[in-house]
């Protein structure tokens, strides 16, 4: 019996390699794709991040350049709106 | 044989440690299966969860794509104060407690924040306090601020080293602050959503759904099944039909205004006329401090009397009935008149017995007006002819409007309204008392008058958007083709011109642009004894008077200064046309395009390259005598005229750059291998080495002025 076994370990052996590798290949496979999708994770909130900061300085920038902001900033500087009425040099 | 008998006997005993040994693994499986099964699954459920997937919420545009409102995260600050090591701690903790102070500044002093940071850390060590693991540093801290907060000492170790605690949450924001606030709308967790983001909850919210998720670090969760899909859907944008740059316009002139008057509160809104499209909704009340804030939705949701602004409907319906003209004589008794024992009068005194209805609607006599209507539409049938005109110009409709909130309006009529119809419900209707509209229905019966007679769906929402693509787009939507004939409605056209040419609305006529509208002046109070008679003025029209592109109300409450419609709320309704027309008014620029000549001066010479100045000066017809065929010029004026002459520039010789931008000036001086250094703005006005010497000194400044 004994015998048997071992000559059906022998005979298959390259099987067994092959399974045992696939083990492997399996084992690192996954943890390679939970790396990458931590790293994913953690780019994609530097992506959000970098979005939300966007919108917040892009945000305080329309505000304060709208024309009621830009009056009062102005107003320190002595600049004032134009109250002239337009002019049309030429024809573009 | 004995070898062979022992290694048996080695065999087997091997073989029974295994079988020990899978007895003892089938055992542990049955004990933590079976009898600690509980405890086990119990933690093993901290590391898998059904999650609700949470979505960003959608934001609100303008037509510009500018963002009415968005959600941005902010960020609560702890710290956990018995992480850092004794060593960092000491060392860092001024440093630490320094760029706290610098931070924020109105918070806490630098030695406020040492000490509070010591004494507290020494009370948790001690085991005297608890908390101190988390303790508080800052809420809503923009990302700005943390970015800045990372790098500080200590905390730049983190959460291990440092007990750094970040905790992000999301906010609700408007960028432009109050500005529509109130139109825009809240998304509060506790209380009912308003205005577009409660009307539109269901796009912009986006679909949540359940989803089984599983921990692999400590605050990393992704979906079991499909691990590669976090993405939440993020829900709809909304673009609505607001304009900033228009409501930036009414949001100031209304706000200036309302100060000016000490108004209880006030509101504008300005409308497309051709489409119904909302472009500007402004509502300001006054708050304790004397500010205006955007608190209640006047335009929308305030019912009251319209006062003076409804005799345009009058007077629509008297030309409707066929029943008098526009030259036609009308008593005015010096402005006081009994009708049925009830006496009304005019608000300001005219001192006339007598006028045509024409001059009696521009200078808005109540009794003009009233008598008219009383006498053509008098007796059971005349009555229900008044209210049938009423109804067909849509005045008894709401808008319908996207978002919640709108006052339904309130017309009298003679059955179901039996007990509070007067005789003298006619009169009084006919210059808007005893009848309840928002400023919005009023506004929507004067775009149409502005629209010839066709009444557009008023609207603030233009589409929804998924992502960059279109899932719904609204379209205008006409209510009624017609609500009078178009004969009629040139008149009332041309009467409401008049308003402004020479009647109620004559002082806020301007020569630069038209509009066209009514004042009116409503009393709150009138059926009370106070001590100050309490007003609403308003204004409502169209502008260009010809070809009108946009309808505007403004409705002021209570002013304080004055109470006339024409000058409390007129003032406010020109400035707003004044800004709109220079903004989007093209047709009335003055072209000089077509003058032969344009007198020529100058203060300083003007040197360049001779191509630009060709291309400017035939741009701006100015006739030019050209001397000299070179690159480079110099612009003299001549009698009027421009006069252009040569700039000779030659080699190793310092040019002579004065009269030139900057621009102009450097390439020259750096072709030839120089190094500028400039000083000031504007055109150059010397040069550290004078044109025509030797290069020999490599450096030259330049002085512009």
């Amino acid at each position: 019996m004994r015998t048997k076994i071992s000559k059906w370990i022998y005979g298959n052996i390259g099987f067994i390699a092959f399974v045992s590798l696939l083990a492997v290949v399996y084992i690192f496979n996954a943890h390679k794709a939970e790396g990458k999708l931590r790293n994913i994770q953690k780019l994609k909130q530097e992506v959000s991040d970098a979005k939300h900061h966007y919108h917040e300085v892009k945000n305080e920038m329309m505000y304060k350049s709208t024309e009621s902001q830009l009056v009062e900033e102005l107003k320190t500087k002595e600049l004032k709106s134009n109250d002239d009425v337009p002019l049309v040099l030429g024809e573009g | 044989m004995d070898n062979k008998n022992e290694l048996l006997v080695r065999v087997y005993f091997v073989l029974l440690m295994f079988v020990l040994f899978a007895f003892l693994i089938i055992g542990r499986v049955i004990k933590i299966t079976m009898v600690e099964g509980d405890k086990w699954r119990s933690k093993g459920a901290v590391n898998l969860k059904w999650m609700d997937n949470d979505v960003d919420r959608g934001d609100i545009l303008d037509v510009h794509g500018n963002m009415l409102a968005t959600s941005l995260p902010y960020f609560d600050i702890r710290m956990d104060l018995l992480v850092p090591s004794e060593s960092l701690f000491n060392k860092n903790v001024d440093s630490l407690a320094i760029c706290l102070a610098r931070l924020w500044p109105n918070r806490k002093s630098a030695k406020q924040w040492k000490s509070e940071l010591i004494s507290e850390r020494v009370a948790g060590k001690h085991g005297k306090k608890k908390g101190v693991s988390y303790h508080y540093i800052a809420n809503g801290v923009k990302h700005e601020e943390l970015d800045q907060l990372k790098k500080f000492p200590i905390f730049r170790r983190g959460r291990f080293g440092g007990g750094l605690i970040i905790e992000r949450k999301s906010q609700r924001e408007k960028p432009f602050r109050d500005i529509a606030s109130r139109t825009i709308g809240e998304d509060r967790m506790n209380a009912n959503k308003i205005g577009i983001e409660g009307s539109f909850d269901k796009f912009l919210r986006g679909k949540t759904n359940k989803q089984l998720m599983k921990r692999i670090k400590s605050n990393l969760w992704v979906p079991v099944d499909n691990p590669a899909e976090f993405d939440a859907q993020k829900g709809n944008d909304i673009v609505t039909t607001l304009d900033m740059h228009l409501q930036d316009i009414v949001q100031l002139a209304l706000s200036r205004g309302l100060q000016s008057q000490k108004a209880r509160a006030g509101t504008a809104i300005l409308m497309d006329v051709k489409t119904g499209a909302i472009k500007a909704v402004s509502n300001l009340s006054r708050t304790e401090s004397g500010n205006y804030n955007e608190t209640y939705n006047y335009a929308l949701g305030w019912l009251s009397e319209p006062g003076s602004t409804i005799k345009t409907a009058s007077m629509l319906a008297l030309l409707e009935g066929e029943c008098a003209s526009l030259n036609q004589k009308v008593q005015v008794n010096g402005g006081k008149i009994n009708f049925y024992g009830q006496w009304m009068h005019d608000s300001e005194n005219h001192y006339k017995d007598e006028m045509t209805l024409a001059e009696a609607f521009k200078l808005s006599s109540n009794v003009g007006i009233s008598n008219s209507v009383d006498k053509c539409f008098r007796g059971p049938d005349g009555v229900k002819k008044f209210i049938d005109y009423f109804h067909q110009f849509g005045l008894h409709e709401k808008t319908e409007i996207e978002i919640e909130g709108e006052g339904s309006p309130y017309i009298k009529n003679p059955i179901d309204n039996k007990k509070s119809f007067w005789k003298t419900t006619v009169p009084w209707m006919a210059h808007g008392y005893e009848m309840h509209l928002t400023p919005l229905q009023v506004l929507s019966f004067y775009n149409t008058i502005a629209n010839n007679g066709k009444k557009m769906k008023p609207y603030l929402v233009d589409k929804i958007l998924d992502g960059e693509e279109a899932v719904h787009q609204f379209k205008p939507k006409v209510i009624q083709e017609s609500i009078a004939s178009l004969e009629n409605i040139e008149k009332v056209q041309d009467l409401l011109e008049g308003v402004v040419l020479s009647g109620t609305g004559s002082r806020l006529k301007s020569d630069e642009f038209t509009f066209s509208g009514k004042t009116g002046t409503t009393r709150v109070d009138y059926d009370k004894d106070t001590e100050f008679k309490k007003y609403n003025a308003s204004f409502a029209g169209y502008f260009p008077a010809e070809d009108p592109t946009y309808s505007l109300i403004v409705v002021v409450y209570e002013p304080r200064v004055s109470f006339y419609g024409g000058q409390v709320a007129g003032p406010i309704f020109r400035n707003i046309v004044e800004k709109c027309h220079s903004l989007v008014m093209n047709d009335d620029i003055v072209d000089v395009s077509e003058r032969s000549t344009v007198s020529f001066d100058l203060d300083n010479k003007s040197s360049g390259n001779a191509g630009d100045y060709q291309e400017l000066l035939a741009f701006m017809n100015v006739d030019v005598e050209t001397y000299t065929k070179g690159k480079w010029v110099n612009l003299m004026p001549k009698d009027g005229q421009a006069k252009i002459d040569k700039n000779i520039i030659l080699k190793n010789k310092v040019a002579d750059v004065t009269g030139m931008g900057l621009r102009d000036a450097t390439y020259i001086l750096e072709s030839l291998g120089m190094k500028v250094i400039s000083h000031g703005v504007g055109k150059v006005h010397h040069q550290s080495i004078s044109p025509g010497t030797e290069i020999k000194v490599k450096e030259i400044e330049i002085f512009l002025e």
